[in-house]
């Protein structure tokens, strides 16, 4: 019988954890930016996203209180319970780092899931670099971008314009396993503009993984105004 | 006249390009990063211990905090929320799409003026060179 049991339970105990377990997120956040001007910015606030939600929910307590809610491609400013603002952007929900991390699709940034292709892949002393490339028909807009894996984690992302020049590069540190889900705590961002670099230092403290406290936090309505 | 033509261009664009090979692209000093941000610890730190703190009560009991800072009231999200429109300058889009490019700034950002302006003056800057590129182009006919 202990044998039939073993048989039945081992298995099981070296299935790992699977992506699809991992449904909502929480975390404080901390953003320091300078810009190439010199000008600072420093954000702080909770962040609370479920991926069946599909919102990202950012209670912001510093510079002012305020909440910023993402939506698809839309952007809400909530200040005193009222909508003061709204702005399309150009990413989805879909590439969030916290949708990513949730489906187990960061190490690929979800590339793998739309329309551009490896074209190039590296191996280095630690690290694994490839080269993905857009369709055909985004050309005209996108360049190639590569993502850097080390110890089979997304080490760093570098995205390029249609003429092979750096836009932004992000690097992903520090990660902490919570739950069974590696979250990189710490995220540096590099944006070029006009030549000139903006940079963004991201920390993530105090992370839950499947809270199930604060269900209006995550199912946050947007006020009608 | 193309060789002119690309060489301004490739002078132009310069400052936006960065010659290195892949492995390079990723290193990072991450202990210069975090240097970059030492005066920004002091009201990091503040804010850590002060939940109620915020830029407009900062400007009334320390302004002089704000004003070394250079502290713009502005809050930036994470996973770069918003940033430009196709991870691309809206300058650049003025500069390489001239007035259509000015238009998918104005749609995309929702009507957002300051990066309408900024795409306008991509417009005007690139407008300025094909201009100057075409009195030299002149100039040189007229001496031949």
């Amino acid at each position: 019988m202990l044998k039939f049991l073993f048989l039945f339970i081992f298995p099981l105990s070296i299935i790992q954890v699977e992506p699809q377990l991992f449904f909502r997120i929480k975390t404080d956040f901390m953003i320091k930016a300078k810009s190439s001007t010199g000008e600072q910015r420093l954000t702080v606030g909770k962040i609370f996203y479920d991926k069946n939600i599909k919102q990202i929910v950012y209670d912001v307590s510093f510079p002012e209180k305020e909440i910023w809610i993402q939506r698809d491609t839309i952007l809400y400013k909530i200040i005193n319970s009222k909508v003061i603002g709204k702005q399309r952007i150009p990413a989805g929900i879909e590439f969030s780092i916290y949708n990513l991390v949730l489906n187990g699709n960061l190490n690929d940034y979800g590339l793998k899931k739309t329309k551009f292709t490896i074209r190039k892949v590296e191996k280095n002393d630690s690290s694994v670099i490839s080269t993905w490339e857009p369709p055909l028909e985004f050309k005209k807009y996108f360049g190639d971008i590569l993502l850097s894996i080390v110890d089979q984690r997304l080490n760093g992302i570098v995205f390029k314009n249609n003429a092979g020049e750096i836009v932004s590069r992000q690097f992903f540190r520090n990660y902490k396993k919570v739950n069974g889900l590696s979250f990189p705590q710490e995220i540096y961002r590099e944006n070029y503009v006009n030549g000139q670099k903006d940079i963004e230092l991201t920390t993530f403290t105090n992370i839950l993984v499947n809270d199930l406290s604060g269900e209006n936090k995550y199912d946050f309505k947007i006020p009608a105004n | 006249m193309k060789k002119l033509f690309v060489s301004v261009f490739l002078v132009f664009f310069a400052g936006f390009t960065i010659l290195a090979n892949d492995a390079d692209l990723f290193k990072l000093d991450l202990n210069a990063v975090r240097a970059e941000f030492t005066e920004l610890n002091q009201l990091a730190s503040m804010v850590t211990t002060n939940a109620d703190l915020t830029y407009s009560s900062l400007q009334l009991t320390n302004s002089n905090l704000v004003t070394s800072l250079r502290l713009v009231p502005e809050s930036v999200l994470p996973d770069g929320t918003k940033n430009p429109v196709l991870g691309i300058p809206s300058f650049l889009w003025g500069c390489a799409f001239g007035v259509v490019g000015m238009a998918v700034v104005y749609i995309v950002t929702n009507q957002n003026m300051d990066e309408t302006k900024k795409s306008l003056w991509g417009c005007l800057t690139w407008t300025a060179v094909v201009v100057v590129l075409d009195l030299v182009w002149w100039g040189a006919l007229v001496h031949v």
